[in-house]
């Protein structure tokens, strides 16, 4: 039965935005890094978790654990990949995003 | 990806990591913190280097300790039914009930935990209650701040500033100082007087001051009016409200009443509270002083101190530039007096002249009882993280069945804060009830009052004390046990915890026996400055003497032939009397004087010596024991001028004469150089006069025949001390004399000392009391962490023993880390007590305050105390059964 489509909140399609341009195999570090290089928001690596938790409840991502490396002190990695149903939800999001900010380009735009 | 980079030298810090961790989801923490240690290797350090790399992580690692957490879908659930605010409060009232439920299942811990926040906090109670007079609370006058005593300052040959007292002449030119609203003058020394009001007669003390004192403090009459200038030449006297209502049972119609004082007439035109005199004069009346024919006359005397109060728009910096113009005109005009040496005037806070001195020991009691407190917290973290190891299984259980973090956090600090309130409550009671006990053993007549009782601001600090001390105690062993995974707690007794609180333990021991040994430190230097003190020769017998206080009315007693045959008589009375031995009169008693300073210079010289008068009859040599080293005492027919000199003044006088020098015959002179000359007659021992701790013993001898500073002193010596004659013998030779005057303030030469040491003693109490508290709380803690150690490691003892151990070595098992722990703590200890030291030594007396044989006997003094703690867990683990302890798991 198909899924009635879940609104995505600010963060949420930040960090779906996110997983698109890494590609899959990413992890947190490399999302809150791109996420806060970006926008410039000073973010915490426990709220990249929390949404990505989130986002794999809805079904839009799913994770697995990775291998230890010395340089992550002997801890593993959890990677992300991007499901369909995330890659639909953050097209969405992206047309939402465009068409209601079509004609405001001159108002809200940057170079 | 694997292992690229190994043996990396910068590493995130480590607390930072424990930190984050804390509050991190069990399933996520692992991938987390790697993420972060990544960043902080990979980007952090190479492009902004090491530390800005660290700060960047201890900013994330707080950010994961205090992140909210998103609610889980049940208590979203109930969040949505119930609302939030709503379901807090019942949420805290579950979990307060069954925190208390918790305590009666385990009365013995509860009681111990309750017992040791009792320690703490109401150690901390009431040292607020006694020191918030003195540190925290404003003055009672008006504006305090705005107030200032100004003294007459000069330059010491030590290049120093001696301050002095003021005269008439210079009150005068001081109040042209234009920064002040008003500067007005008071009389140091008071005086004391008869007061008859119908009924037995009583002796008062009264204050001189101008009659502008009261306005400018800012004092309010409670009933009538306070002094106004227009009373500066009248009979007008205002009462302290403790003798209107002792006297006149605080009649409204006080006003207008005439009172004898010393069969002068006076009039009552008002009451002022008690504290009127506060930092000035404090009196049981007040009359105005006749400064102004003083002024005008430049009389040679300096019993006064000034005080101002500022314009709102001036500053105390102001006031002392134009004090110092004024004074510089007055050497040049009065360069007698004023010029050589010269002498100026400086303006000093009135709140800080009398908080200042005494400031640094009252800090270092609220030092004591805050380490007193520190201690307690360490043993209750310490007893907590136990207990929530034993509640392991029940917090798994209740995240089991959807319970949140922030949940199980909140129970658990409940259960601290619940047994903070309930030891803060303890801990008030038993305060209350010490601060009568220190009310006792308070130093007599300082300006400050320690309440009968204590005040809802000590109330509320206690429970707020009491609330913060819970929830610091209770939050990280909560954050510890509420983060461990639910299902290896569920399966197993062994935590994975276990090892970081065994950690913790031992952080535990070393902060508690550093702290203990500091404070053991202190409160044993002040102890041993208070015995080196007792062990100062004060050059007079301290022992076996009745002293009392009269006054002669000079209206009736003018003539000097009519004085002395008065006080003739009543050292022959009171001789007669039995038990007693000799007596004599004296115009004030080694350590129990108020009495001022005189100058003396010796025939030929110009140089002015200051000593302290000391106007005696012939007997009191003999009564106080001082010895004469040269010449003779007065006898009682001399009225000549002659004068008996402590052989300090005389070396003083005479610095260049060979030893041993005898003074008698040489001639000096009072005041000035061409003052009153006197001859010496006899050269006595010093004696410390005016403080046991002061080095001051240049003391002058008068015969009372001279007429100079009356005695208001009777001094009685017996042949056997138990045996001396009481209050009501003295008064009844008084009373036969004359029944108009009053004997007052009848007491021993052992209170005098007694008050003169209070100050000491009542430090050493409390801070000894506090190294008690320590010690006790430390050597449980101690007790507490091996007992814990040893109940875990029974197995492993048992495999021990089984496979060849010695009791020895067992005993070296169970011990050893916290033997190592507590020699830690006692090098930081160490280290604290010298930190502090420099602080300290401003309130000892001839005691180093690195006194090394002090440290060596604190550390012993722990150490015994650590070893006995540790004796019974100790002998437990050696006297294990290794069958037992090996079925035992």
């Amino acid at each position: 039965m198909p899924q009635p489509p879940h609104h995505l909140g600010d963060f949420e399609q930040l960090v779906l935005f996110s997983l698109a341009r890494l590609g899959n195999g990413t992890y947190g570090a490399l999302i809150r890094r791109d996420i806060e290089s970006r926008t410039g928001r000073d973010l915490s690596i426990s709220s990249v978790y929390v949404t990505l938790e989130r986002l794999e409840r809805k079904g839009y991502l799913r994770s697995y654990v990775g291998e230890p490396t010395s340089e992550r002190g002997g801890r593993r990695r959890k990677h992300i990949d991007l499901l369909p149903a995330g890659e639909q939800a953050a097209a969405r999001a992206y047309r939402d995003l465009r068409l209601m900010t079509e004609g405001l380009e001159r108002r809200f735009g940057t170079s | 990806m694997t292992g690229e980079r190994s043996g990396f030298a910068p590493r995130p810090p480590r607390l930072a990591t424990w930190l984050a961790g804390l509050r991190l989801p069990h399933s996520d923490r692992e991938f987390q913190l790697g993420d972060l240690a990544e960043e902080f290797h990979r980007v952090l350090v190479p492009d902004f280097g090491v530390r800005a790399a660290r700060r960047w992580y201890w900013r994330q690692a707080l950010r994961c300790l205090f992140a909210r957490e998103a609610p889980t879908a049940a208590e979203r659930a109930v969040i949505a039914r119930r609302g939030g605010p709503l379901m807090f409060a019942r949420a805290l009232a579950r979990d307060v009930s069954y925190a208390f439920r918790l305590m009666r299942r385990t009365p013995l811990v509860a009681t111990a935990a309750v017992l040791t926040f009792a320690l703490g906090i109401g150690a901390n109670s009431a040292i607020f209650s006694v020191a918030k007079p003195v540190l925290l609370d404003p003055l009672p006058f008006p504006d305090e701040d705005r107030l200032a005593i100004i003294w007459l300052t000069y330059d010491t040959d030590g290049g120093g500033l001696a301050r002095n007292n003021v005269s008439a002449g210079d009150y005068g030119a001081m109040r042209e100082a234009r920064a002040f609203e008003r500067v007005e003058a008071f009389n140091r020394y008071g005086s004391r007087h008869n007061l008859i009001a119908g009924g037995e007669p009583r002796q008062v003390t009264v204050g001189h001051v101008t009659a502008g004192f009261f306005s400018a403090l800012g004092v309010r009459a409670l009933a009538g009016r306070p002094l106004v200038p227009a009373d500066a030449e009248s009979n007008a006297v205002v009462i302290a409200e403790s003798l209107w209502a002792s006297e006149f049972e605080r009649d409204p119609g006080i006003a207008g009443r005439r009172i004898r004082l010393d069969g002068g007439a006076y009039e009552i035109v008002g009451v002022v509270p008690d504290w009127s005199g506060t930092g000035t004069r404090p009196a049981d009346a007040w009359v105005p002083l006749a400064i102004e024919e003083q002024i005008r006359a430049r009389q040679r005397s300096y019993p006064y101190l000034a005080f101002g109060r500022l314009r709102a728009d001036a500053s105390l910096e102001m006031a002392n530039e134009q004090l110092a113009a004024i004074m510089a005109r007055l050497a040049e005009q009065y360069p007698e007096t004023n010029g050589s040496p010269v002498i100026g005037a400086r303006a000093f806070s009135f709140r800080e002249e009398l908080t200042g001195p005494v400031r640094p020991t009252f800090l270092i009691l609220v030092g004591g009882a805050v380490v007193v407190l520190v201690i307690a917290a360490l043993n209750l973290a310490g007893l907590q993280l136990v207990r929530q190891a034993g509640r392991r299984r029940e917090l798994a259980v209740r995240q089991a069945v959807g319970a949140s973090r922030p949940r199980l956090v909140g129970l658990l600090i409940a259960d601290s804060v619940v047994q903070a309130g309930v030891g803060g409550a303890v801990g008030l009671l038993c305060a209350s009830m010490t601060l009568a006990l220190l009310r006792q053993l308070a130093p007599p007549d300082t300006w400050y009052q320690i309440p009968a009782r204590p005040t809802w601001t000590v109330v509320t600090f206690t429970a707020g004390l009491a609330i913060v001390t819970g929830l610091v105690v209770g939050l990280l062993p909560a954050l510890r046990a509420a983060s461990l995974p639910v299902a290896s707690a569920i399966r197993s007794r062994m935590s994975l915890g276990d090892r970081a609180a065994g950690r913790g333990r031992t952080v535990l021991v070393i902060a508690q026996v550093a702290m203990t040994l500091a404070l053991l430190t202190v409160a044993s230097l002040v102890g041993a400055s208070l015995a080196r003190l007792l062990r100062v020769d004060p050059g007079f017998t301290t022992t076996g003497l009745l002293i009392a206080d009269f006054r002669l009315p000079e209206s009736r007693y003018g003539p000097a032939d009519t004085r002395t045959r008065f006080y003739q008589e009543l050292v022959e009375r009171l001789e007669a009397q039995p038990g007693a031995e000799r007596a004599c009169v004296a115009n004030d008693v080694p350590l129990d004087t108020d009495q001022g300073g005189m100058t003396w210079v010796a025939e030929g010289d110009r140089r002015m010596i200051g000593s302290t008068p000391k106007v005696v009859s012939p007997g009191c040599f003999e009564v106080l024991g001082v010895p004469l080293l040269a010449g003779r005492v007065f006898e009682a027919r001399d009225e000549t001028q002659e004068v008996i000199l402590s052989r300090s003044m005389a070396l003083a006088l005479w610095p260049d004469e060979p030893e041993p020098f005898n003074p008698v015959g040489r001639r000096i002179h009072m005041g000035t150089a061409d003052g009153w000359q006197m001859t010496v007659i006899g050269m006595a021992g010093d004696i410390r006069n005016s403080a046991l701790e002061s080095d001051y013993r240049r003391q002058v001898w008068l015969p009372h025949s001279l007429g100079l500073w009356p005695p208001g002193r009777l001094i009685l010596s017996g042949r056997d001390s138990e045996r001396l004659p009481g209050a009501a013998a003295v008064r009844s030779v008084m009373r036969d004399l004359d029944p108009s005057i009053a004997v007052a303030n009848v007491r021993t030469m052992d209170d005098v000392v007694a008050s003169a040491t209070a100050s000491r003693r009542f430090v050493l109490f409390l801070l000894g009391g506090f190294g008690v508290v320590a010690l006790l709380l430390s050597g449980v803690g101690i007790h507490g962490v091996l007992a814990h150690a040893v109940a875990q490691r029974t197995p492993e003892i048992g495999v021990r023993m089984a496979l060849g151990a010695t009791r020895r070595d067992i005993a070296r098992l169970v011990t050893g880390r916290v033997a190592l722990s507590v020699v830690a703590g006692t090098i930081l200890g160490v280290a604290i007590a010298l930190a502090s030291s420099a602080w300290v030594s401003s309130v000892l007396y001839d005691t180093s305050a690195t006194d090394t044989r002090v440290y060596a006997g604190a550390a012993l003094f722990v150490a015994l105390i650590a070893g006995a703690a540790a004796w019974s867990p100790t002998r437990r683990a050696v006297r294990i059964d290794p069958l037992g302890a090996l079925r035992q798991d």
